[in-house]
């Protein structure tokens, strides 16, 4: 359901976005006359059921949202996009930019009680990116690392392969990154999946499968981030409770049963922002959709074809259609609310039918009553996506949309596991596909665009753009890689090799009865782990 | 059929129900004024109107088209799947029934296998494995209601080869193709065409169940069942939304019920178990 | 001797059905490993160790005899998802369909019955009609959406249930109460056939004829000898119930096994469906066998197989 989806530790993204986020907060959002104090339990629901909680071995969204609040991690990020401590006191690049050197901060215990070292974080990096492990996403978000040194309990040096500007960033992760209890570890073998152990600001209490996870607060947790509360939490428990539909999440909201919905529907968000006993919060989320063309397929070889099918997609229309206003049209590959976006790539594809048409016509296709042809014969192409919302909708938005311009297709709408094989064979014309990413953009540019990427299911195969992705990523420079993130995005906006067509509006909202929970600007998340009841 | 339309008012009304549904359905090019795909943003999520009669949805698309030619869909999934649980099963069951012996064994060792691993479950594990799409349900559908079918059939041919007119054919020196053709099979007949048509019900409902998980029509086509699990995300404030493709299902499956009652009264008085 | 051939029976058709299953699982398409990891970004050698971790390297028959092995020494194999043992996972979450399963049939049952008995006695009446086409009203509904307007109801309106989860008689209301719209209506028809049928014999008029009264010739007489049927109605519609589960869970957030057998169907999850559904096909055919031994027992024309 979810690619590099790294929920959670949204904390990991870079802050120029933040002109863009804005936080519709309810009117007593700001702190009660009455100070915070200890209790309360916080209900959030989860869609997906959680298979396993070792850290690396995750893969949905949802585990890495739970296990976020087990864990911590080296860095984080604040809601002014720096790269703040958390259980790394200070850090220090050597001057090649190939060392990273960490001190870690003092007095960090795990759950069980055991004083947190340096050889524990690189003990947890080595286990993260051992073959054996078979993480999914580790060995990626680690893949500048060649080796680890741990001189002492609180030095721990990262010796890089090369340098790497998105490290910090990356390392922000308390779900997938976060330290592992080497003594729960060997106590629990290959049971540690359901009994996690790290040093984080709550501890799992009990898991009840297909139920809920709840967590308690961790009593000895005094090392939170900067923005944050320092700890230990307010709450006394944070539960997760199983709720697969949609529909229903809102219905146990609405009855009281939960204290949150992190992802409320676009056709409900006005119930829920108007209401004034929830505090509302929106933000631009890090998911982005798109037209992916299969560049097997010798037609979309012709870049006028790709210009084409870009300038065939009304992303005025699909915004109010499939997000009911709530997304943001959008055109560079990744969202705006991610550190390097560039401004300049908007409107590069302006809803232009006309154009779309001559385009095609260039490109050596004519029309017979309105529809396609090529050399005589009728084109009608395989358009398949997801069997659920909002790629339903989009499928049938870009379809009528394509039909405009004469382009037939038929969908074919699959579960997760059956369309991403579908396109890792090829076996699609187009694809109407997604993902989330929000940390840094050059890591994901890698997975879903270059052809050693384990996403790029389009073939696309630009040396030029290859070769700025890797010099953004060894780059570490701010400014240097502000630039190469603004050419990357003309280079992909010039060629196009896929028609990007909305970044999605995530819409957050909490029960009146809790106080202190807020919206992360620079990441989008909220920072539940703040809140306490309302008195 | 004096007998049929004598089994009340229920019977009739449910009848004329159906009836009027199928013709609604096969004018549906007629009765819609415009395309159920047109899309109008702009208008979308517009309440019943004189304009939209049932309302716009979520693109703006004509719900009063869309209900008309998803009649067409829903009516085709639940017809088409039982002819094929209908053939394949009467065939099935006749063939093992009459054959007897070892062929009897394997078949109904297979149905058994097969009646063994909960409806909806191998419907849902068959629809995974064929790929999603109404054609696929269909197919899904029809062959895994082709046991229950060939088993009641079965039994009917066992009890029918018993009887003296069958005897007498096979002493004229009738061979068993033509007995089974000429004698068994009409007398089979009746009772299946009861449980048939309560079938059909069922069947549509599992089509709309597989429609909820995702697993069946393929957007955009209006099929009622996919219509009603899109609703969802708009319930409870467009209600028209799933208010008009629930109420139809309903409506329709209603009716066949009433109407399989009504003929399984008519036809065979000794059948009192479900066919599912 | 029957019985002895109908349980040796069960044996074929029980290794059947693990092979049906398991054939089912290599035919779908899509790649285990990928959907193991819910579409995320795997590099090809990742999906190699995956794959030889999962033992899908080694030849689909060597798989299929240790499947079978293994399933008869109840062990079903670890899920891909979870790494825990599936048949831990099932003897969890199984009680929670059983237990909705069983409020479901109850509720149907007992429904059923009182709508069955006074049908009968009304018969050919206009309320004996009415009845029947009212039950046969929630036999023809859309489950899932009838869960979803009874949870607008009952929970967001009128805040008398839970809408989702599996805490306390509360959260089984709803889920009961759709699965019994379902067998309501079947278990209504039968009673009202088995007290027709009844009602029609020497044994009732005899009753009535000594003076007793109706309510006592009703409940005591009649419906006693009416029951066989039901019984044996009850039996096989729990079969049906189990898989009606499937979408109630589903609407109702239960933890019962048909929330997690679409999870499995989804994620590929080869071990843990083929779990699921040799455990619940097992259930269904001891329940079959079980009906079907009643059932010769009770009336010994009945010779079926």
């Amino acid at each position: 359901m979810r690619e590099p989806a790294r929920a959670r530790d949204g904390r990991v993204a870079l802050a120029l976005a933040v002109a863009i986020v804005t936080a519709l907060a309810g009117p007593h959002l700001t702190a009660a006359a009455v100070g915070p104090s200890a209790g309360g339990t916080f209900v959030l629901p989860v869609q997906q059921d959680p298979k396993t909680l070792d850290a690396p071995r995750m893969t949905l969204a949802d585990e890495d949202e739970i296990s976020g609040y087990i864990g911590a991690a080296l860095t984080a990020i604040a809601p002014d996009g720096r790269i703040v401590p958390w259980l790394a006191d200070r850090w220090t690049w050597a001057p090649n930019g190939k060392t990273l050197t960490f001190h870690i901060k003092p007095g960090v215990t795990f759950h069980s009680g055991r004083p947190m070292t340096a050889q524990d974080v690189k003990a947890t990096f080595e286990r993260d990116i051992d073959p054996a492990t078979a993480s999914p996403y580790d060995r990626d978000f680690l893949a500048s690392v060649a080796s680890i040194d741990a001189p002492d309990a609180s030095t721990l040096v990262l010796h890089l392969r090369a340098p790497d500007g998105g490290l910090l960033e990356t390392l922000a992760s308390p779900g997938y990154l976060q330290p592992t209890d080497p003594s729960a570890l060997s106590k629990w073998g290959a049971q540690y999946a359901q009994h996690p152990s790290s040093v984080g600001p709550f501890m799992l209490k009990e898991w009840l499968p297909g139920q809920s996870v709840t967590l308690a607060r961790n009593p000895a947790y005094r090392w939170g981030p900067p923005f944050d509360h320092p700890g230990p939490p307010y709450l006394d428990q944070l539960v997760f409770r199983v709720i697969p539909q949609p529909t229903s999440q809102m219905a146990a909201f609405e009855s009281g049963a939960l204290s949150g919905l992190l992802n409320v529907p676009p056709e409900h968000w006005d119930e829920f922002a108007k209401n004034p006993k929830y505090h509302f919060f929106q933000t631009v989320g890090p998911r982005v959709y798109y037209v992916e063309m299969n560049l097997h397929n010798p037609m979309f070889q012709d870049l006028r074809v790709r210009q084409a099918v870009n300038y065939a997609m009304d992303r005025g229309a699909i915004v109010a259609s499939a997000f009911n206003g709530h997304g943001v049209p959008n055109w560079a590959p990744f969202s705006p609310l991610l550190a390097g976006y560039w401004k300049g790539t908007e409107n590069a594809y302006r809803y232009d039918p006309q154009r779309a048409r001559q385009l095609l016509a260039e490109a050596g296709f004519s029309y017979q009553g309105g529809t396609l042809q090529k050399a005589g014969r009728p084109v009608t192409l395989r358009l398949i996506t997801r069997s659920y919302e909002p790629f339903t909708d989009l499928a049938q938005l870009v379809q009528a949309q394509l039909q405009q311009v004469g382009i037939a297709t038929t969908i074919t709408a699959y579960e997760v596991s059956t369309s991403l094989a579908r396109l890792r064979a090829g076996d699609y014309d187009v694809s109407v596909s997604s993902y989330a990413w929000d940390a840094d953009p050059g890591l994901v540019l890698r997975l879903v665009l270059e052809p050693s990427g384990s996403l790029d299911y389009s073939g696309y195969n630009n040396p030029g753009f290859n070769d700025l992705v890797h010099l953004y990523q060894t780059t570490v420079s701010p400014t240097v890689r502000g630039q190469l993130m603004q050419r990357i995005q003309a280079e992909f906006v010039k060629d196009v090799p896929w028609a990007m067509l909305a970044a999605e509006m995530n819409g957050r909202v909490v029960q009146g009865g809790f106080d202190g929970v807020m919206l992360n600007h620079a990441t989008g998340e909220l920072l539940v782990e703040n809140a306490y009841v309302h008195k | 059929m004096k007998r049929f339309w004598r089994t009340g008012w229920t019977t009739r009304i449910a009848s004329g129900v159906l009836a009027a549904v199928a013709l609604a359905a096969l004018a549906a090019p007629v009765l819609a004024r415009v395309s159920p795909l047109l899309m109008d943003i702009p208008v979308r999520l517009h309440q019943p109107s004189p304009g939209h009669v049932l309302g716009t949805d979520g693109m703006g698309r004509d719900v009063w088209s869309r209900m008309l030619f998803g009649g067409r869909l829903s009516l085709t999934v639940g017809l088409v799947a039982v002819v094929i649980e209908f053939c394949c099963g009467t065939l099935l069951g006749l063939a093992a029934g009459y054959a007897g012996g070892w062929f009897d064994l394997a078949v109904m060792r297979v149905i058994d296998i097969a009646l063994g691993i909960p409806g909806l479950i191998l419907a849902l594990l068959m629809v995974a494995l064929l790929g999603p799409g109404l054609q696929n349900v269909m197919v899904a559908l029809g062959i895994g209601g082709t046991p229950g079918v060939a088993r009641l059939v079965r039994g009917l041919t066992l009890g029918i080869r018993e009887r003296d007119y069958v005897a007498g054919a096979v002493a004229v020196g009738l061979r068993p193709v033509g007995i089974g053709l000429r004698y068994v099979l009409p007398n089979a007949l009746p009772p299946v065409l009861a449980v048939a048509s309560l079938d059909t019900g069922s069947i549509m409902l599992a089509a709309a169940a597989l429609s909820f998980i995702g697993l069946g029509a393929q957007p955009p086509s209006p099929e009622w069942g996919a219509m009603l699990a899109d609703a969802q995300k708009y319930f409870p404030n467009a209600w028209w939304l799933s208010v008009f493709p629930g109420l139809a299902i309903t409506i329709v499956v209603l009716c066949l019920n009433v109407v399989g009652d009504a003929l399984r009264d008519v036809l065979d008085p000794h059948v009192s178990r479900p066919a599912r | 001797m029957y019985a002895l051939r109908r349980i040796a029976l069960f044996v074929p058709v029980w290794v059947g059905v693990a092979v049906l299953t398991f054939a089912m699982m290599r035919l779908i398409g899509g790649d285990p490993a990928q959907a193991l990891y819910g579409g995320s970004a795997l590099s090809v050698a990742v999906l190699r160790e995956v794959h030889h971790r999962l033992g899908l390297d080694r030849p689909v028959l060597t798989q299929l005899a240790g499947f079978l092995v293994d399933a008869v020494r109840g062990n079903l194999g670890e899920s891909w998802q979870s790494g825990t043992p599936v048949a831990a996972i099932l003897a969890q979450r199984f009680p929670y369909t059983i237990e909705l399963a069983l409020a479901g049939l109850g509720l149907g049952t007992l429904l059923g019955l009182g709508l069955g008995v006074i049908a009968a006695t009304r018969q050919g009446s206009s309320l004996d009609r009415a009845l029947l086409v009212g039950s046969l009203v929630f036999l023809s509904v859309p489950g899932f959406w009838l869960g979803i307007l009874l949870i607008y109801l009952f929970s967001v309106d009128l805040g008398w249930l839970p809408v989702a989860g599996a805490a306390g008689w509360q959260s089984l209301v709803m889920p009961a109460a759709v699965l019994a719209a379902t067998g309501a209506p079947v278990v209504a028809r039968v009673a009202r056939a088995g007290m027709l049928e009844v009602l029609r014999t020497e044994y009732v008029r005899t009753a009535r004829a000594k003076g007793l009264g109706e309510r006592i010739v009703l409940l005591r007489h009649a419906l006693r000898n009416a029951l066989n049927p039901i019984m044996t109605i009850v039996g096989l519609l729990f079969g049906n119930l189990l898989g009606g589960a499937l979408i109630v869970e589903q609407v109702f957030s239960r933890p019962g096994i048909g929330t997690l057998a679409v999870q499995a169907i989804f994620a590929r999850d080869y071990p843990m469906i083929q779990g699921i559904v040799l455990y619940t096909s097992t259930v269904f055919l001891i329940l079959n066998l079980l009906v079907d031994l009643a059932y010769s027992l009770v009336d010994p024309r009945i010779r079926f197989g």
